[in-house]
């Protein structure tokens, strides 16, 4: 039977995009979206993390762990500590949206380069980044832009303004390692981007398939 | 101002929620629907056709009552359940609830029986027709009310749903609505026709209903 992977998601935005890296990297695995919008209703664009936020990502993924899941991926980039702490008694693998990608950050490099739509992805991204540095015992840099314009736009569904936008800013973030994208919804959007030799562009959605097929696959 | 009445609506099937957006916008824009998908039900419950076993395995009831329970944890001060051919798993999950939840069907059955007897019933897939069938008649018998159906179902049309050509699917349901008189109401039969009524042409006394806008029309009732 096939590997089934439930992406957990706080908009469903973000769902769109991690169907495409499975269909590309791993077309035979099954995926499924279970979403919940009010989640980024009530703790996303600047609103506190509370106590409240950890039991709701908790049981959410409790939830999605009953549904003959092999592992799961939590698509809302705020939600990362919620969802470390959830999984702490969840018997399948489950990711936060930026893990995999970090790791293959840190593969690429030291200097780091991130690019976001929100101010929250890019401090949170930049704090798992510093974290992770600090683990291994190595030094980073972190060239960090947000486009804020590019939010409105996908957020009405305006898909190719966003990608424009966000072509445009990645033009200009060269001479680094990697170039992080730090939203999920940014995932498809990376295809767009002008190849910039020893620069790979990474997105979280394709790296989570990525680690996913190396852990189950 | 007062705090904003917040719907949860629950789906496994993300092509329900274009249709229940329509109906909140027009019927009551001052609530906030907030959307819950669950992918899971349909890939775990429902063949391949659209049809579904007789009887729901156990687990498909603890399924849908624990995505209830999580929605209602949300905040949420009254639910919606999109999935048509989950009303009888709705109705014993949300047993004990203090909020209301309404399964896809009660508030469009509501309106039928209040137009008449002779039930109309058009659908994409038969499974909803005998889904829905089932959740008229436990309703009937509840109330001990005589009724007769009349069903037609626009094949392949949940299927260009499902693909995305809107287009084909809505003229498949046109085109079967206007073969179904001499009935008192005509019901449609998935959340995903929401949108067709206004292309169907007007037959007197042969009112349409949609679950979306009926479901929301009820919930508005409850506040």
């Amino acid at each position: 039977m096939a590997v089934r992977i439930g992406v957990v998601a706080p908009m469903l935005i973000t769902i769109d995009p991690m169907g495409a890296a499975f269909d590309e990297i791993w077309p035979e695995a099954e995926h499924l979206a279970i979403a919940d919008e009010t989640l980024y209703a009530d703790f996303a664009g600047g609103r506190p993390i509370t106590d409240e936020t950890y039991s709701r990502v908790s049981d959410l993924l409790h939830y999605a762990a009953t549904t003959r899941c092999d592992g799961l991926v939590f698509t809302g980039s705020v939600f990362g500590d919620p969802v470390a702490r959830a999984r702490q008694d969840i018997k399948i693998p489950v990711l936060t949206s930026y893990e995999a990608m970090i790791e293959e950050a840190f593969e690429a490099g030291t200097r780091f380069a991130i690019l976001s739509t929100a101010q929250g992805s890019m401090t949170n991204l930049s704090a798992d980044l510093e974290a992770e540095a600090k683990r291994r015992g190595v030094g980073i840099t972190i060239d960090g832009h947000v486009a804020a314009e590019a939010r409105p736009p996908i957020l009405a569904g305006d898909i190719e303004t966003h990608d424009r936008i966000v072509v445009e800013a990645a033009a200009k973030m060269t001479g680094c390692d990697c170039l992080m994208f730090a939203q999920v919804s940014m995932g498809l959007t990376a295809k767009k981007v002008a190849n910039v030799p020893g620069r790979p562009v990474l997105t979280a959605p394709e790296a989570t398939v990525r680690k996913f097929k190396r852990l189950l696959g | 101002m007062a705090k904003k009445v917040r719907i949860g609506v629950v789906s496994p099937v993300d092509v329900a929620f274009p249709t229940i957006g329509d109906a909140f916008e027009r019927i009551w824009p001052e609530a906030v629907p907030i959307k819950l998908l669950d992918d899971s039900l349909y890939a775990d419950f429902i063949h391949g056709d659209f049809t579904v076993d007789a009887r729901m395995p156990d687990e498909a009831y603890g399924r849908v009552a624990a995505l209830l329970r999580y929605s209602r944890d949300t905040r949420a001060d009254g639910i919606i359940f999109c999935g048509s051919v989950f009303g009888r798993l709705v109705e014993a999950g949300r047993a004990g609830f203090t909020i209301p939840v309404l399964t896809s069907y009660e508030g469009m059955i509501e309106e039928a029986f209040a137009a008449g007897s002779r039930l109309g019933i058009l659908s994409t897939a038969a499974g909803t027709v005998r889904c829905l069938s089932d959740d008229i008649e436990r309703y009937a018998a509840a109330r001990g009310l005589d009724y007769t159906i009349v069903s037609r179902v626009a094949e392949g049309g949940f299927q260009k749903m499902l693909d995305g050509d809107v287009a084909g699917h809505d003229a498949l349901v046109v085109d079967a609505a206007a073969q179904m008189t001499g009935c008192d109401c005509l019901m449609l039969g998935q959340f995903s026709m929401g949108l067709v009524p206004a292309k169907i042409a007007d037959v007197p006394d042969r009112p349409v209903l949609t679950a979306p806008h009926a479901a929301v029309r009820k919930m508005k009732s409850l506040f």
